[in-house]
């Protein structure tokens, strides 16, 4: 695989989700974004892998530690 | 369904962490770290991070 498959690969997948997301704001037929977070958010579960998730994700894109 | 995109975008990014070189099979934090070497854009994505963090909190 080459840099741009590999960056199609994502692309692809944030299409599809964009598309999800249309899809359910027009039909109903699936849960919107917003509204499966929520479902998950139900659960003490949910909510403790939701808020390790975005702590992760901040963590990983905006700390830059150098270790050398 | 969203279940099934957030599996297949772990999976995707498992892949590419996986192979090497990094240069040839980036993840998503080495594509994001190209788009944050401007200030205006990793303050702008920051910001975002805040208000799904704030969006989440208030459900």
């Amino acid at each position: 695989m080459s840099w741009a498959a590999t960056a199609g690969g994502y692309l692809t997948i944030f299409v599809a989700a964009v598309a999800v997301e249309l899809a359910a704001r027009g039909t109903g037929r699936w849960p919107t974004l917003g509204e499966a977070v929520a479902a998950v958010n139900r659960f003490r579960t949910g909510r403790a892998i939701l808020l390790a998730a975005w702590l992760w994700a901040g963590w990983h894109l905006f700390v830059r530690a150098s270790w050398g | 369904m969203w279940a099934a995109l957030v599996v297949a975008l772990a999976a995707w990014e498992v892949a590419a962490f996986l192979q090497l070189p990094r240069s040839a099979h980036p993840t998503l934090s080495s594509l994001a770290n190209l788009a944050f070497e401007s200030h205006p854009v990793r303050a702008a994505a920051f910001a975002l991070w805040m208000a799904a963090g704030y969006a989440m909190a208030r459900r």
